[in-house]
């Protein structure tokens, strides 16, 4: 079924459909409509979770962690700073294996202060422990938040899993939503069965403390998890798409790339600008593809390398940036291409920072760099406004 | 020969945990869990109490146990409530934080602010070693006037430090909560007591355990319950009960001690009996002390009782 | 360069005495460094502790794994810990011990030499403190290090009185050791390896770890007192059991034959006028000391009631 619906409100009710026992979040723009709406359904019993209004997101993600090593299914969601002060549990959370399941509404982090969207948050959180996948549009959010506890709770993976949808552009957009029918999200996805969790019979010690004889295996373990979710990833997907007539495909999607010489690699709403790029350079005669990156954690290597090999020139586009260094994206997608002889030529693009819009006519830009070879200037900042700066460019 | 019955103490802290010798809040765990029986869920946050019971993959804990970060614990305990009541387990047993002073008073007060003002059905005990020990002995908003650590040293301009204990217990009753109590490793039997009041009452209880740390206070291992009864008959740690706001139950003192006495033992507070000034500073010790006994008894509206063991 | 690793328990001072003989070691010209095996070790568990000496700047950070002395100083350690893991075949290891080098259990093929730093240490310095005798032993044992070198950097450390007795502890020390020769090796680097902290037991997916496993550490091995209990005199209260926090006092009821006998002694007692007859009644009850974790903290002493506890200091 098909409604529209605020990609938030869509949110909700997924969560809704994924039966979570706790709920634990504190309020920040832009994730705000999401939790209103949770707590909305509680109160209409609707939802009969126990939802906790911590006075913090370092209490959220702990409230969570307390609850699902008690084996419940926990849900909490947050962005931006809110991300941030979470970040010490993050880690815990991940190494303690707690199959948590979180909304990222993608903001920019302060300062200068920006309540509007780009991907430095989760970005930052990169070497957590937890998985991250960003989505496209509000049906995918909806439906990768179903996923996103098959996957966190599967015995292979047990770890936490983030879905990354950018703030505003997804969250307060009306658009229409495939609904997630409670039966068939029943089937798909049972109830949660942990093999160890607190209990009074037998009664184990959770958070133990590791000596230098031991801390490198777990960590070890915790990164195979990660390494593990590149096949569990698109085997739930597909499962998914058995379900409910949806697959998202696996790590990386590709968008007319097979006889591409000229692709461009983006996460989350921004896709789609592209995809439609593509399409009007197609019926000009520039052979362009796009690649949708899903899985940003784990990293899909392989999967990036097969789909850029022959390739002339790929563009990378990030809407984060490693302060004194390049996009986040850039980096990995040039690390993955480091044994390949015929690489193709990498072009990073820092763009769409702090809720700088991206319209088509930007990635055209961009494409026109990757194909007549241009030099990126500005450090690879694409849609800087030189007219403001003291500037000269670098 | 005949079968003999060998009744260990109902050792829910197993021995072999690495606690120093003579360790007062290990014991003071010891004593919880025996007023508490195996029946609870225990959240603990960083520190000694962590370290020494905790070592992968050697736990001393016979009860369930989960220790996540310093500042937490009573968040963990708050998830830990709703998940069992979620879960429909909650007569599984009880949510017991244990934390140490720096984990409680200082870092910690907004996750427990948190949990008191929600009204989790949590029983939060902060052992009060009055220092940061785990990490050698710094200073934390419980260690007492005067009191020289590692972070509040005395020297040539310092008497060491400069502040009052913060008062947490006032701060735990402001959250208007049914149960809050202060009690001492040497009082085994009025701990045991108030520990199982903490965890019958339905919502949220505060209890703090005064708990002497011998290496961080300086004084002989074999003096941890003698230093801890030193304490209350001073004056100088009060134990008493927060009864639905009501302060009730003061322990009398009945023959008040110098301060004299129980700041001599203690190497933390050596320096004031050779620095010049010192004496001054033990009068303004004593004053507190005497400030305590007066303040408690004229506020108790419901009296007093006899020191009792 | 010349690498020294010391084991001892934590509150020994094996740290202070790394420092130490790295401060000795710079004041007699050379390059030198002390660092710990960084742990979370609480006072009675077993520490390490490096110095490394050397006439060149030092650059190696790693552990020592093949130390040319070893200093020991708790000898209730060699059983717990491979202190002579890796020693060089012409290396030392020096003991606190009354015992003989045969006795300490050390394998034959390694030059031991054995001295009773407590026993010098509580004669001098009147506490059990071992760290600053044994530096003394080292320097007369090895002749690595100046005994003067040894004195001005303890002094420096503890200033007066303390530094002072200190100081007369490590020099009586080395008089002992420079008084005894070396003795050559019989079978020099004859010694096995002996592996005691391999590990083989498969870990789960977190560290999660199950109920009252902390059993397996005997920390009994960190006393240096143990309190002896007196039956006779003993009421029964219970205090000491309850003030144990190792858990390390056991309650036992006797019964048949030895109730019988427990009871017939304790009338006879109460016969003498030495107790009561209330005590007669719990006579088959007893307060035994589990000595495999008791840490000799003396709680139990200093509160029963009676003093019928006493510390003593165990033998090592
Ligand atoms: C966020 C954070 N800051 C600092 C620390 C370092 N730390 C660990 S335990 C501790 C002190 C614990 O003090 P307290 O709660 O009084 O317990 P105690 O060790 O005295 O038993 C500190 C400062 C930490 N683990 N986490
Ligand atoms: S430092 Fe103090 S509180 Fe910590 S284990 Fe030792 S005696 Fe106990
Ligand atoms: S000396 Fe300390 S550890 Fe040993 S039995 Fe007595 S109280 Fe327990
Ligand atoms: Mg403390």
């Amino acid at each position: 079924m098909r409604a529209i619906i605020e990609g938030s409100r869509a949110i909700a009710l997924a969560v809704k459909a994924a039966r979570p026992n706790v709920v634990a979040a504190y309020p920040i723009t832009p994730q705000t409509h999401i939790v209103e709406d949770i707590s909305q359904l509680i109160a209409d019993g609707d939802l009969d979770a126990q939802y906790v209004k911590v006075e913090s997101e370092h209490s959220a993600m702990s409230v969570c962690l307390g609850a699902s090593a008690t084996g419940a299914r926990t849900y909490t969601a947050t962005t931006s700073q809110g991300l941030a002060l979470m970040h010490e549990v993050l880690f815990n959370a991940a190494g303690m294996r707690l199959p948590i399941v979180m909304t990222v509404a993608n903001r920019a982090l302060s300062a200068p202060l920006s309540i509007w969207n780009d991907h430095q948050d989760s970005i930052s959180e990169r070497d957590s422990g937890w998985i991250q996948i960003y989505a496209e549009d509000n049906t995918e959010a909806s439906d990768l938040t179903i996923q996103a506890y098959r996957i966190a709770e599967d015995s292979r993976i047990q770890v936490p899993v983030m879905v990354c949808m950018d703030g505003y552009t997804l969250t307060h957009t009306y658009e229409p939503v495939e609904l997630l029918e409670q039966d068939l999200v029943d089937d798909f996805l049972p109830p949660y069965r942990p093999a160890d969790f607190l209990n009074v019979n037998d009664p184990k010690s959770f958070g133990m403390f590791a000596d230098p004889n031991y801390y490198t295996e777990f960590r070890y373990q915790n990164h195979r998890a990660l390494e593990a979710a590149k096949a569990v990833i698109p085997q739930i997907s597909s499962e998914f798409g058995e379900v409910f007539d949806r697959d998202y495909g696996g790590l990386i999607e590709e968008y007319r790339c097979d006889d591409a010489e000229y692709v461009l690699i983006a996460m989350g709403s921004v896709v789609g600008t592209l995809k439609d790029t593509v399409d009007d350079l197609r019926d000009d005669g520039v052979r362009a593809g796009a690649i949708k990156l899903r899985s940003y954690r784990p990293f899909p290597v392989d999967e990036i390398r097969s789909a850029l090999a022959g390739l002339e020139a790929v563009g990378i586009l990030d809407k984060n940036i490693s302060l004194g260094f390049e996009g986040a994206l850039f980096t990995d997608v040039k690390a993955s291409l480091y044994h390949d002889d015929n690489a193709p030529k990498a072009f990073g693009f820092i763009a769409g920072l702090g809720g700088r819009d991206i319209p088509k006519r930007m990635f055209v830009k961009m494409f026109d760099c990757i194909r007549e070879d241009k030099k990126i200037s500005n450090s690879g900042f694409f849609d800087l406004n030189t007219q403001i700066l003291d500037f000269q460019e670098v | 020969m005949q079968a003999q019955e060998a009744e260990r103490p109902i050792d829910l802290l197993a021995s072999g945990h690495r606690a120093c010798a003579g360790c007062g809040a290990a014991l003071t765990i010891q004593a919880i869990l025996r007023a508490t029986g195996a029946n609870v869920f225990v959240a603990n946050s960083t520190g000694c109490m962590e370290i020494i019971s905790s070592q992968y993959p050697q736990s001393a804990w016979k009860v369930p146990w989960i220790h996540s970060l310093f500042e937490n614990a009573a968040a963990v305990a708050s998830g830990i409530e709703v998940a069992l009541k979620a879960l429909g387990r909650d007569d599984e047993g009880k949510v017991v934080v244990i934390a140490g002073d720096g984990g409680t008073v200082d870092i910690g007060m907004q996750a427990i602010s948190g949990m008191l003002e929600r009204g989790h059905d949590v029983c939060y005990i902060c052992y009060d070693n009055e220092a940061y020990m785990n990490t050698g002995n710094q200073r934390s908003g419980s260690t007492p006037f005067d009191a020289s650590t590692t972070t509040s040293p005395f020297g040539k301009k310092s008497f060491g430090n400069d502040r009052p204990k913060k008062n947490m217990p006032a701060i735990a009753a402001a959250h208007g909560i049914a149960y809050v109590a202060t009690t001492s490793v040497g009082y085994p039997r009025d701990l045991a007591k108030k520990v199982q009041k903490g965890i019958a009452v339905r919502g949220p209880a505060y209890l703090q355990i005064h708990a002497p740390c011998n290496v961080g206070w300086g004084f002989d291992s074999a003096k941890t319950i003698e230093i801890a009864r030193l304490a209350v008959e001073t004056g100088l740690w009060m134990m008493y009960e927060i009864v639905d706001g009501e302060l009730v139950n003061v322990m009398k003192v009945p023959r008040q001690q110098p301060v004299e006495e129980y700041l001599k033992q203690q190497r933390r507070f050596a320096h004031l009996f050779k620095m010049p000034g010192g004496e001054a500073q033990i009068k303004l010790i004593q004053d507190a002390a005497n400030y305590n006994l007066e303040r408690y008894k004229a506020v108790s509206p419901v009296g007093t009782r006899e020191i009792q063991t | 360069m010349k690498e020294v690793r010391i084991h001892g328990r934590g509150g020994q001072g094996s740290v202070t005495a790394a420092e130490l003989l790295a401060v000795a070691a710079f004041e007699d010209g050379k390059y030198s460094q002390a660092f710990p095996f960084f742990g979370v070790e609480r006072r009675g568990a077993p520490v390490t502790a490096f110095t490394r000496l050397s006439d060149k700047k030092i650059r190696l950070r790693s552990q020592i794994y093949e130390p040319d002395y070893v200093i020991v100083q708790d000898a209730t350690l060699i059983s717990a810990v491979d202190v002579a893991a890796g020693l060089k075949p012409e290396g030392m290891v020096i003991v606190n011990s009354e015992k003989s080098a045969e006795e300490t259990g050390l394998d034959a093929g390694i030059e031991v030499r054995t001295i009773d730093a407590t026993g010098i240490a509580l004669e001098i310095i009147g506490r059990p403190i071992v760290n600053t005798t044994l530096l003394g032993a080292f320097a007369g044992a090895t002749g690595e290090i100046s005994i003067e070198s040894i004195k001005r950097s303890v002094l420096a450390r503890f200033p007066g009185k303390v530094g002072e007795l200190n100081v007369r502890a490590a020099e009586k020390a080395y008089q002992i050791m420079a008084a005894t020769e070396r003795t050559p090796h019989a079978k020099p680097g004859a010694r096995e390896k002996r592996e005691t902290h391999e590990i083989h037991e498969k870990i789960g997916t977190a560290a999660i770890g199950k109920p009252g496993t902390s059993e397996v550490t005997k920390t009994g091995d960190w006393r240096v007192f143990y309190p002896e209990f007196d039956m006779e005199q003993c009421t029964r209260c219970g205090k000491c059991l309850e003030n144990c926090p190792d858990a390390a006092i056991i309650k036992r009821t006797l019964s048949g034959k030895e109730a019988d006998a427990a009871r017939k002694k304790a009338e006879e007692l109460e016969k003498a006028g030495k107790i009561n007859k209330a005590a007669v009644k719990k006579a088959p009850i007893r307060y035994e000391l589990d000595p495999t974790y008791c840490k000799g903290c003396g709680i139990c002493a200093n509160e029963c009631p009676i003093k019928g506890i006493k510390m003593k200091l165990e033998e090592k």
